[in-house]
């Protein structure tokens, strides 16, 4: 009777042994990689940021910020190595937002209001995330928090809790295959969902056309904007500049330092950025010429602060030895950070 | 007729006979004349000792004969509401109809009222104690304006007690003029004290200011969060100013 030759029986008995002890060394060795890549949430946020700038995806989503609710449509892709996007609002007042590159069209059906800038990227979640996520650690807790579906996608939660009160929290879902963002929200200390961001259909592809980031023709578009913006140098100094704001929450740091000149006002407006990678906020200073320095109104009268979702807007009066300003501080952070960085806005020259 | 069954008709209407025994006294009461008088004249004397009437067996024609008498009661100088006035149950009607729309009221502003109490209860413990319901019940001045701002007088520990708070905006207030305070919106504004908002005269933030920063904001959040263009979204949680960048 043959024998049926096995494989294995034409190693010796040494290499068979070898063959043994690297099948065991190897497979927990890369079954410990696969739980440390789905476990590590600086690899899964740094996907998720990379996901967004590098795949090509066309998706509907809706935005649930306090009491009002918003469907839009998102179209991204890139081309030789510049990105396209478009987002779409698809109720209420026509609004659509186009980026080509770093330039950002903001389109307005209503009100033909352009912007159009140099746009500066520095936030820990685009590329250079990595690099700064162990300081993100001083500020959040990121852990996983379980598999969901968004969107008809596998899921992956991750977690975001603040460890100070100067800051919100957040739930994310990310893609499983992809890792883009399908789902957020965002909580304040009571775990009271301020806002949510959450796919309801996305569609992953290889490319969309250029023709699909063209505005529509029947939109008219108005544009009055200079620029004026400073080196990363001048950043980190602050000296060229006439306004600093001595207290930011921890964490956060400066990523635009600009002059800026909006439609409604005649006057440049100074305008500081910060952002801790999760969170941002901008901080504007323009001159208030309608202020009255006689009748000087009251306090009350001066200093306002508007909500919608998880974005707060504080606003206040700042005499100065010219002239009298209005400081506003807006972003997605309690009142409490603003309005504490609003109170540190000086003029430095 | 046997003693035994009336017996089983006086047991029945005492509550008192078993499944079996109503069967059986249902049946012989249906085929038995003699027994049906019985048992009506039983359930007469029921109703004597209970003080109800029998005369009038089918709630529908109780209703409509409570409707007439109802409309007989009604004085000769009431002036009715010239579309209710063509027949004769429509004022009756309205009546079970501001009823109902009094007690549907009185629960809905209960059901909401509370919420609106949870949601600035929840604001207050965001935003600081400042905005707690206690702080926002005080001074009640409401002020017809579609520009609203609450102001909270003490227990600031972060804001100055000069602070103002747009309404306006503001998740769960729902607050858009003062003049709905007949509807839902209105039971939030028990709970807010309510200025006039001091807007453009002073070079405040303008709603349209508001719009050009949250847009620029937005912007920057985009590049800056890793969200791509999701912060952009906001921007359209606020309401375009028709003209602004004219």
């Amino acid at each position: 009777m043959n024998k049926v030759a096995l494989p294995l029986s034409n190693l010796s008995m040494g290499r068979f042994l070898n063959f043994i002890v690297s099948v065991f060394l190897i497979i927990p060795s890369l079954s410990s990689a696969e739980i440390k890549t789905d476990n590590d949430i600086g690899y899964l946020l740094d996907k998720m940021s990379r996901a967004f700038h590098e795949l090509s995806y066309d998706g509907h989503f809706v935005y649930v910020g306090g009491d009002k609710i918003q469907s839009l449509r998102i179209l991204h892709t890139v081309k030789n190595g510049e990105e396209y996007e478009r987002l779409s609002q698809l109720n209420g007042a026509a609004l659509e937002v186009i980026r080509k590159g770093h330039k950002v069209l903001c389109l307005h059906h209503g009100d033909h209001v352009m912007r159009q800038d140099r746009a500066h990227s520095t936030g820990p979640f685009s590329r250079q995330f990595n690099e700064v996520h162990s300081s993100l650690d001083q500020f959040y807790r990121f852990f996983r928090s379980g598999n969901d579906r968004v969107a008809g996608r596998e899921a992956i939660k991750v977690s975001v809790e603040p460890l100070d009160a100067y800051r919100y929290g957040y739930d994310l879902w990310l893609d499983k295959i992809s890792g883009l963002l399908l789902k957020s929200i965002m909580y304040n200390q009571n775990r009271k969902a301020l806002e949510t961001f959450e796919f309801i259909q996305l569609a992953i592809v290889d490319s969309l056309p250029e023709d699909m980031f063209v505005p529509d023709e029947t939109t008219q578009i108005y544009s009055e904007h200079y620029s004026l913006n400073l080196n990363k140098a001048d950043t980190k100094t602050n000296k060229t500049h006439e306004w600093s704001a001595d207290w930011s929450p921890p964490g956060f740091y400066m990523t635009v330092l600009d002059i800026k000149k909006f439609p409604v006002s005649n006057e440049p407006v100074n305008t500081l950025m910060y952002t801790d990678g999760l969170a941002a906020y901008s901080v504007f200073i323009e001159k208030n010429n309608s202020y009255n320095k006689q009748s000087k109104q009251s306090n009350s009268d001066s200093v306002t602060i508007r909500q919608s979702g998880g974005t707060f807007a504080y606003s206040h009066q700042v005499d100065t030895s010219d002239h009298p300003y209005t400081v506003t501080v807006l972003g997605e952070l309690p009142a409490e950070s603003l309005k504490r960085v609003a109170q540190s806005v000086i003029k430095i020259r | 007729m046997s003693e035994k069954m009336k017996e089983e008709i006086s047991a029945m209407m005492d509550d008192e006979s078993s499944m079996f025994g109503v069967r059986r006294v249902l049946d012989e009461v249906e085929s038995d004349d003699e027994l049906h008088a019985i048992w009506e004249r039983y359930h007469f004397v029921k109703a004597a000792l209970n003080q109800s009437s029998l005369c009038q067996t089918s709630i529908s024609d109780r209703f409509w004969a409570e409707l007439e008498n109802e409309q007989t009661n009604v004085p000769d100088n009431l002036e009715l509401p010239e579309q209710l006035s063509d027949t004769s149950v429509k004022p009756k009607l309205n009546q079970y109809i501001s009823s109902m729309a009094v007690a549907a009221t009185v629960a809905f502003m209960t059901v909401f009222g509370w919420q609106q109490y949870q949601g600035f209860q929840d604001q207050g413990l965001n935003i600081g104690s400042e905005f707690s319901v206690a702080g926002l019940v005080r001074d009640n001045v409401v002020v017809p304006d579609s520009t609203m701002v609450a102001k909270t007088i003490d227990q600031k520990p972060f804001l100055d007690a000069s602070d103002t708070m747009m309404l306006s905006d503001m998740p769960y207030s729902g607050i858009q003029t003062a003049s709905s305070g007949a509807s839902v919106q209105g039971q939030a504004m028990v709970r807010q004290n309510l200025v006039r908002l001091p807007t453009s005269n002073n070079g405040g933030m303008t709603r349209e200011k508001l719009n050009l920063f949250l847009s620029n904001h937005a912007e920057h959040a985009a590049l800056n969060t890793g969200r791509g263009m999701l912060p952009f979204s906001r921007t359209a949680n606020y309401t375009l100013v028709e003209g602004a960048g004219k």
